[in-house]
């Protein structure tokens, strides 16, 4: 049985300056890519992404969270510039880095357009999932994430993107 | 050192003998099954090896035809070829319908354990995932507990029949439980309906 879960890139955020993170030129060769993000944010903000450096509104998410009080679930249709990885689990200035696993299911797919499958863990503020559809057909070869309002990733904060191939 | 192959006779100067290096898999693709046109009733992996701790189903999928005939699809998991009442579950899941409503679902003595995906009237195109782990599948002590990630986002669409309860979309995260200390050899999973073409199912080993 072939080996995979591998890595493909991984970028660690250093200094007050680094507002989005990119993933380019990622390969077409996996069937599922998996992010690993352990982040802060400089201002409370969700963490996005913007699939292929499209700014379209290709994008809608539904989500399900608890913030330690009350569940929630929420919905948004037809979002312009980007997806959401976390809803609830805000990210904010204090020291809880927000944990984030997404899958992106099926990427290079040309046939379907894409389910985005995203589990957030903030211990100090919330729990959430989320599950974006980006409606293209075509294979996601960039990944960029960013911030609300050019907010700036806190030093420190990782990002790990990894393939699973499928036999 | 030089080493002599028992079937070619050669000698090589690596343990190897002229095989190709093989570094056993944490995370290792047993098999994938991908629907054709026309679609199917159900997936099946069978003769699963015993040999990893877990297993890992990834999933897209999209419900087909009128036994479906909705904006969403439950895709239901059953093991070894048991049906009847050997399976329990619960769900935490979006409405999908209501807004900000949140649904705490469960089953017991059930025929199957359930996730999310998407139906034959999500918009075209629209295949919804799933991240499904089977824990300790081959242990032959301990009941089985599946735990699943999966849901739908139909961009803000109902199906069309007012009549039936749609939804727009739903993130659902679902514990599972099988009621046998048999090792896990096959797995069978079916929709409400059947399983639109392109859907695919890919089954992963895990091992400790």
């Amino acid at each position: 049985m072939a080996k995979t879960y591998t890595p493909i890139a991984t970028t660690t955020v250093s200094g007050t300056s680094t507002t989005t993170v990119t993933f380019s030129s990622i390969p077409s060769t996996y069937t599922d890519l998996i992010l690993v993000s352990n982040c802060g944010s400089s201002t409370a903000s969700d963490l996005n992404f913007e699939l292929n450096s499209n700014q379209g509104d290709a994008y809608s998410w539904t989500a399900i969270g608890s913030n330690g009080s009350a569940a929630y679930s929420a919905r948004y249709s037809s979002q312009t510039y980007s997806g959401r990885l976390n809803y609830l689990g805000y990210q904010s200035t204090n020291n809880y880095s927000m944990v984030n696993i997404a899958h992106f299911m099926n990427y290079a797919n040309t046939t379907t357009y894409k389910t985005i499958l995203s589990r957030s863990n903030n211990a100090s503020l919330g729990t959430d999932a989320i599950v974006n559809l980006y409606r293209s057909t075509s294979a996601i070869t960039q990944i960029k994430l960013l911030l609300a309002s050019n907010w700036y990733f806190l030093s420190g904060s990782t990002f790990t993107l990894y393939g699973i191939k499928a036999a | 050192m030089t080493v002599l192959s028992l079937n070619t006779k050669q000698k090589y100067g690596s343990l190897l003998a002229g095989n190709a290096f093989y570094e056993p898999g944490d995370f290792s693709s047993i098999t994938t099954v991908t629907v054709g046109s026309g679609g199917t009733s159900s997936v099946t992996f069978s003769s699963i090896p015993s040999t990893y701790t877990h297993l890992q189903i990834r999933y897209i999928s999209r419900g087909l035809g009128s036994a479906n005939n909705d904006t969403y699809d439950i895709i239901q998991f059953t093991f070894n070829g048991v049906a009847g009442t050997s399976y329990a579950w619960h769900e935490m899941a979006v409405d999908g319908n209501t807004s900000g409503a949140v649904m705490a679902q469960s089953g017991s003595s059930a025929a199957y354990v359930r996730s999310w995906s998407a139906g034959n009237l999500s918009v075209s195109g629209n295949y919804g995932a799933g991240v499904v782990d089977i824990l300790d599948y081959a242990n032959t002590s301990k009941n089985k507990t599946i735990r699943m990630l999966s849901g739908f986002d139909n961009n803000g669409n109902l199906g069309g029949n007012p009549l039936k309860y749609y939804r727009y979309g739903s993130a659902s995260a679902n514990s599972g439980l099988y009621l046998s200390t048999n090792a896990i050899t096959s797995i069978t999973i079916n929709g409400i309906g059947n399983l639109d073409q392109y859907s695919s199912f890919a089954l992963y080993g895990i091992t400790a």
